[in-house]
């Protein structure tokens, strides 16, 4: 297995997608968080807080996360298809032909590069935070980090997991992007003005969103003093993220989680059979 | 774990992909220590039957092994069989080196073995440039540079002189020779017999997913029939006095010449001389090996019954 594993990381570091990817997943955290720690700092927010400063660096961190995601999905996505494309899976196969250990590797590379990914998001954000001179309680601000983390590793599984049950590169790529960026809100659209508001929680891309933004709104608005006008603002931002039936944070996550766990078995089942022609 | 014997055997093995019959109960055994050629015109079904040979396709039915074990069971395979194969390739950005490196931590051998195998491929210098800007024949080094990453006793190679320049070629013959000289297997699939008649000893020639000859070379070069041309002044009593003879394989072409099998020049000169016919002219035929593969191999496209004596004509 470590003989594997060792081959995953050289395929990854020797080609250079891993970087080209993570950069706009950077500049995208990076931005998102200056642009919400500033607007925490402005006055008509500070006077509704009663002067102090909304860390609204969180909220605009889990977004920046919630976009950046979508760069560790099509990582995770070239994880087989690559392969597939390039026709290397051929060799990889001939050198380990359990096709469950290879899948294994793959997973067990990916998520540390799902790790590398959260990490320098966070560090990014940092900045971003700092940049807007508006940086947050270091736990809180950490603790988001940790969550931003585990959602970037859960994506990059996901992709490999959906690489490996679809085959096709680019199939697997813009299937995704569009399902994330257009199919699901559509769906959530027409369940909510349906009063299905309940399901849409349980979606893929939005059960992976939620429990990053819902750790973010918890963490932004406890502990803050808002004057009486303001109780409800918690309240509206859910509504505004749309996670007004969303469990806890770590509900989402137990869902997201077996979407992810869904696909990687369906993805294993699928390559394990697949010819290789 | 595995018997170590470098023999590779195919049985029963059956392939279909929907209705396409692709291998159909092919049976062969290749022995250690000689280079068997594998022939068969394109979509006989070669590369489906090494690709489940290799444990990357999954066969309908029957089962192929390498030293007493399917692929899958040999443990760490690519210190076992080394394989190069059609549709193999590379990412286009990676450099030779990196590929190969990448492909020597999977098998397990030190990274300066990647450095040896470039080397034993003529590959050396160009072992810090993206693949992509390889020519074909280069591509094909590279993939034979990784099929030898672990020293495999077994190397299985699917038209491997595709792409390569004559001097290549008769390279990767002196390569392959040289290899099984030393006790180990070679098996190497061609749709051109002339491309691979030096290289190898034993053939398994492979027609419509079925096995129509496999053996020694030699022996397949001697098994066929020479033929006499012949031109007689009387055809039909040189005819009758062959057919009286015992010499029925007779073909009438134009101009009245006969085409006579299964015989010498000079037992039809005897035969002509006692019926009384006069000879204008005659000589003897052989079929070189090109010609006995074409043989075997046609009416792969026709849909004709499969036959394995020369084709049709023969005035009985």
């Amino acid at each position: 297995m470590d003989r594997l594993i060792r081959a995953e990381f050289r395929k990854i570091f020797t080609t250079n997608l891993w970087w080209a990817l993570l950069i706009p997943a950077a500049v995208l955290s990076l931005v998102f968080t200056w642009g919400g720690a500033a607007l925490g700092t402005l006055g008509d927010v500070t006077r509704a807080a009663r002067g102090q400063n909304i860390p609204l660096a969180l909220p605009f961190f889990a977004q920046g996360i919630n976009f950046a995601t979508v760069f560790a999905l099509i990582l995770g996505g070239t994880a087989v298809t690559g392969e597939m494309r390039h026709k290397t899976i051929t060799t990889t196969y001939l050198t380990s032909p359990k096709r469950g250990d290879v899948l294994a590797a793959k997973l067990a590379v990916y998520s540390s590069i799902g790790v590398l990914y959260g990490l320098v998001c966070m560090v990014a954000a940092t900045l971003g935070a700092l940049f807007g001179s508006n940086f947050p309680e270091a736990a809180d601000w950490f603790t988001l980090a940790g969550v931003g983390v585990l959602a970037m590793v859960l994506w990059t599984l996901l992709g490999v997991g959906l690489g490996a049950l679809i085959g096709n590169q680019v199939g697997t790529i813009v299937g995704s992007v569009v399902y994330v960026l257009v199919v699901e809100p559509i769906v959530s659209v027409v369940l909510r003005t349906n009063d299905l508001g309940d399901i849409p929680p349980y979606l893929l891309n939005k059960s992976g969103g939620d429990m990053v933004s819902q750790i973010a709104l918890d963490l932004s608005f406890r502990g803050l003093q808002l004057g009486s006008n303001f109780r409800g603002a918690q309240g509206f931002f859910e509504e505004l993220l749309g996670l007004t039936y969303s469990p806890e944070w770590w509900g989402s996550l137990l869902v997201f989680a077996a979407w992810a766990g869904a696909f990687g078995l369906a993805g294993y089942l699928v390559a394990k059979r697949r010819d290789i022609t | 774990m595995h018997d170590g014997s470098g023999r590779v055997v195919v049985q029963g093995l059956t392939k279909t992909f929907g209705s396409v019959l692709a291998v159909q109960n092919l049976s062969f055994t290749v022995e250690p220590g000689t280079v068997t050629g594998f022939l068969g015109p394109n979509g006989a079904g070669k590369t489906t039957t090494l690709r489940m040979l290799l444990g990357l396709v999954t066969p309908t039915a029957g089962f192929a092994t390498i030293n007493g074990r399917p692929f899958h069971s040999l443990g760490n395979p690519g210190r076992v069989v080394g394989a190069v194969l059609e549709a193999q390739s590379f990412h286009p950005k990676r450099s030779a080196r990196d590929h190969l490196r990448v492909y020597a931590a999977a098998v397990g051998v030190p990274d300066q073995r990647a450095d040896e195998v470039l080397h034993l491929v003529g590959l050396t210098d160009a072992a810090e440039r993206g693949v992509g800007g390889f020519s074909m024949g280069m591509r094909q080094r590279l993939a034979l540079a990784t099929a030898l990453l672990g020293d495999p006793q077994v190397l299985v190679l699917d038209e491997p002189a595709n792409g390569l320049d004559p001097e290549g070629i008769k390279w990767l013959r002196t390569f392959l020779q040289g290899f099984a000289k030393g006790g180990r297997t070679v098996l190497v699939s061609s749709h051109l017999l002339a491309e691979i008649e030096q290289t190898v000893e034993q053939v398994v020639i492979l027609s419509r997913g079925q096995a129509v000859y496999y053996g020694p070379l030699d022996q397949l070069r001697k098994s066929q029939q020479s033929r006499v041309i012949v031109t007689p002044s009387d055809p039909g009593k040189l005819t009758s006095a062959l057919q009286e003879a015992g010499h029925t394989m007779v073909e009438q072409l134009p101009d009245g010449v006969l085409a006579v099998s299964n015989v010498d020049a000079r037992q039809v000169g005897d035969i002509a001389l006692a019926a009384e016919v006069a000879i204008y002219g005659m000589s003897s035929e052989h079929a070189d090996l090109e010609q006995i593969f074409f043989r075997l191999t046609s009416g792969q496209f026709s849909g004709a019954p499969q036959q394995q004596q020369w084709g049709h004509g023969w005035t009985a």
